[in-house]
């Protein structure tokens, strides 16, 4: 089952490069075992069998840019990267004049003028697949490309691929500003890809950072580090995991779990509740994890106090908010979610058997797959959370109330 | 419309950079004069000018933007670059038009620099898409600055002062002081040369930096100025780093003289070179915001860009570009001397060989136009409007 990539924008080149890097670097050690699900569901083999590049995997995915550079670079950087994976020789698209931070212009302009070219390039790409699981799209939500024309491609997807799944990954920018002009192209990509899209994880830049700041100890993160930690959370959502039903029952346990179906059917039950945020853990620097211990019942009390609490990162949590607690009379303090799919992935998955779920996930997976580079137990719940996403929603709505005066 | 100068650079050491067929030069120069400049040579000689703009536009698989760079106080880049800026509006609507100007200062050689300096400020708001002002005297001043801060056993110029001639000690006064200008736009155009982590494009800074049409004069700022003595020392320590982001926003490393930070602030755009991560410019940023007047309908308005390739001799250098209502002091000086000889009407009659009189009162207009929008958009509070209260047993009146 395969997963087809769009990388749009800048932000969008530079995460997917990050996210193939780790899914390359995770299947590394699968490959000595025989032909691994990971395999087909994100890369796939040269068309051609060159010789030379018998070896290298080539990337799902469809690159697109309105300025040559970056698309270049990652093209380039994946080329001659250590892992064995590079992008396919013509799945790049991009032009020469940039969108200038303009929504307007990357829909209106730029999308019906390029759809034809970008939707050739994906139905290629989704040609190869053997069956089809959908489309990743991963997107900035404050520029102008990856927001604007990023829209306008997904709403063309829709069109061309009706019954295929679209999940969007938005990086929500920083509050401070890096684009003066976020506020109003966030504010449109939420409202079109809203009608569009199966379901929208939005990853905040300022989570990010603080996650790196103070979890990994890097003091002055640069886009690698963040856009590592966004991978890292991702792949291990996408990664192939068995279901393991919850209430007992042994019906459907132990299948694979189908990429993009039963996130879409366990999370996004309703059509007007699609945002997702992710949320995982372990997360500390590469040096500390042999000093550490990790148990399954700890990680799981963090995650869950997270995802109660409605916080982002694993430190500083208030532990003092409960769920049923009758301090919080209406709930107000207590983070309401609708649904929670929760993934664990560990080295040996018998120790996963015995685990009681915690009460408020409605769906678990289990990962088959190990880590093999932090070789520690991790766990990743994507939910969906109401009040969660309130600063930003009143970061937008300030920005709304600025009167316009007509210019004489 | 002169030949000296453009002469003078095809001798040099650039002299092959530039086509002959792109050189267009007169003998007799438009004498200090708007009118000679904007309505003799300009419908003169239209068709030279369309034909050698055509070329290298043709030779572009996508033409983005033109940058003119001229003077305000003369009569050929006042005037004829004022009407090239129209030619350009006419026959390519979709590039950007950015102009680089040189403000006349106050103690101007030319005397009928205001005449020259108001007709095109008119014009410039009407038909630029952004103006990068500069000013002769705060370019003065920054140079005096290097020259005191810069070892001078130190033989390598790395500083801003990389012009042509900087390295002899008699290198002429304005060589030094383009050679800031043109640090300027090297960093302005860094991000769509050489790659980074965020790139800024042309198109984006005006996007972001021009909330009104009309409102587009953006004041740009450099730091570091020089280089110290032990680079190697700069890379990497974050209180230089931090140093450098308090320069920018300071009043000596401004391009004109005048002091933003009294003033509100429209919109701010901060472009790293070096290797700089993010982490670095917001907490910059959120160290200086709150020393700032932001207006109120654009508290967060920063715009933030990173290019990995620093400039030559230093490890890093930021540009500050914003859109401050301070240069609205600058308009006000240019209008009061350009009134006190409007009001006697002298040297008129040499422009009235070539345009009518009206054109004047209409430019004073234009900007004074331009000086309330800018005064009105930059209140920072929200103006409320008052409401007349009726005075109780008055109702007869």
């Amino acid at each position: 089952m395969s997963v087809v990539t769009l990388q749009l924008g800048q932000c969008g080149t530079q995460i997917g490069h990050a996210l193939f890097e780790t899914l390359a670097r995770e299947t590394e050690v699968d490959q000595a075992s025989g032909k691994s699900p990971l395999f087909d569901t994100f890369f796939r083999q040269p068309d051609e069998q060159r010789t030379d590049n018998k070896k290298k995997r080539h990337a799902r995915s469809v690159l697109v840019d309105m300025e040559p550079k970056v698309v270049d670079r990652a093209v380039v950087s994946a080329a001659s990267s250590s892992t064995k994976w590079c992008y396919a020789p013509g799945c790049c698209f991009s032009q020469q004049s940039g969108s200038g931070n303009n929504w307007a212009r990357g829909y209106n302009s730029y999308g019906p003028t390029y759809v034809n070219d970008v939707c050739d390039l994906v139905r290629r790409e989704a040609e190869r697949a053997d069956y089809l699981g959908g489309f990743l799209m991963l997107q900035s939500m404050a520029g102008g490309t990856g927001a604007g024309l990023g829209t306008y491609i997904a709403e063309a997807i829709r069109d061309s691929f009706p019954s295929s799944f679209l999940m969007n990954h938005c990086i929500w920018p920083y509050q401070s500003g890096e684009v003066i002009v976020q506020n109003y192209n966030s504010l449109l990509t939420l409202a079109h890809l809203a009608e569009v899209s199966d379901g929208i994880m939005l990853v905040e830049n300022s989570a990010l950072h603080s996650t790196c700041q103070r979890l990994l100890n890097i003091e002055r993160p640069s886009f690698m580090d963040m856009n590592a930690v966004a991978a890292r959370a991702l792949s291990s959502a996408l990664l192939p995991a068995s279901y393991r039903p919850i209430a007992g029952g042994t019906s459907q346990s132990g299948r694979p779990v189908t990429l993009f179906g039963d996130i879409v059917e366990k999370l996004c039950c309703h059509p007007a509740y699609r945002l997702l945020s992710l949320r995982s853990l372990p997360q500390m620097p590469a040096g500390s994890i042999d000093f550490t211990t990790f148990t399954w019942p700890a990680i799981l009390r963090r995650l869950q106090q997270m995802q109660v609490t409605g916080s982002l990162l694993e430190e500083g949590l208030r532990w003092d908010v409960k769920v049923n607690s009758s301090d919080n009379v209406h709930g107000r303090q207590v983070n309401k979610s609708l649904a929670a799919m929760l993934v664990l992935r560990s080295e040996s998955p018998e120790s996963v058997a015995g685990l009681s779920t915690p009460a408020k996930a409605t769906a678990l997976f289990l990962l088959r797959i190990p880590w093999c580079t932090q070789k520690s137990e991790g766990s990743v719940l994507l939910s969906i959370a109401g009040p969660s996403l309130n600063v930003p929603r009143r970061a937008l709505r300030q920005k709304q109330s600025c009167e316009q005066k007509p210019v004489a | 419309m002169e030949e000296g100068v453009v002469n003078e650079m095809r001798k040099g050491r650039l002299g092959d950079l530039f086509d002959a067929q792109q050189l267009l030069t007169d003998v007799s120069g438009s004498g200090n004069n708007w009118a000679h400049g904007h309505h003799l040579y300009g419908p003169q000689y239209r068709d030279n000018l369309l034909d050698s703009i055509r070329r290298p536009v043709e030779a572009c698989e996508s033409l983005q933007s033109f940058l003119l760079l001229q003077s305000l106080g003369g009569g050929t880049g006042s005037g004829l670059g004022c009407y090239i800026l129209n030619l350009l509006e006419d026959e390519f609507p979709e590039a950007y038009r950015f102009a680089t100007s040189v403000f006349p200062s106050e103690d101007d050689d030319v005397i009928t620099s205001p005449y020259n300096a108001l007709l095109s400020l008119a014009e410039l708001t009407e038909h630029a898409d952004a103006v990068f002002p500069l000013e002769n005297q705060a370019l003065m001043d920054m140079c005096s600055l290097i020259q005191a801060r810069s070892n001078p056993a130190n033989n390598q110029p790395a500083s801003l002062l990389s012009g042509p001639n900087t390295g002899k000690s008699r290198g002429k006064a304005f060589d030094s002081m383009n050679g800031i200008a043109a640090n300027m736009l090297l960093h302005l155009t860094s991000s769509v040369r050489f790659e980074g982590p965020l790139n800024v494009d042309l198109n984006e800074i005006t996007t972001n930096l021009v909330p009104f049409p009309r409102l587009h004069f953006l004041l740009a700022s450099l730091s570091p100025l020089a280089a110290p003595r032990d680079v190697s020392k700069l890379a990497g320590a974050p209180r230089a780093v931090d140093q450098v982001f308090t320069e920018v926003f300071s009043r000596e490393h401004q391009l004109m003289k005048v002091d933003p930070r009294k003033a509100t602030y429209l919109a701010c755009c901060l472009l790293m070179r070096g290797k700089m991560s993010i982490a670095d410019m917001n907490r910059n940023v959120m160290r200086l915001r709150p020393n700032l007047r932001m207006v109120h309908w654009n508290p967060d308005g920063f715009k933030l860009g990173i290019c990995s390739k620093p400039p030559v001799g230093v490890p890093f250098s930021l540009l500050g570009l914003v859109n401050n209502s301070c240069v609205v002091t600058s308009f006000r000086t240019m209008q009061d001397r350009f009134a006190r000889l409007y009001k006697r009407k002298v040297y008129l009659h040499h422009y009235l060989q070539y345009m009518e009189e009206g054109a004047f009162a209409h430019a004073s207009e234009t900007v004074q136009g331009l000086i309330h929008e800018y005064t009105e958009r930059a209140s920072v509070y929200p103006v409320v409007p008052e409401r007349k209260l009726r005075s109780v047993g008055m109702h007869f009146l």
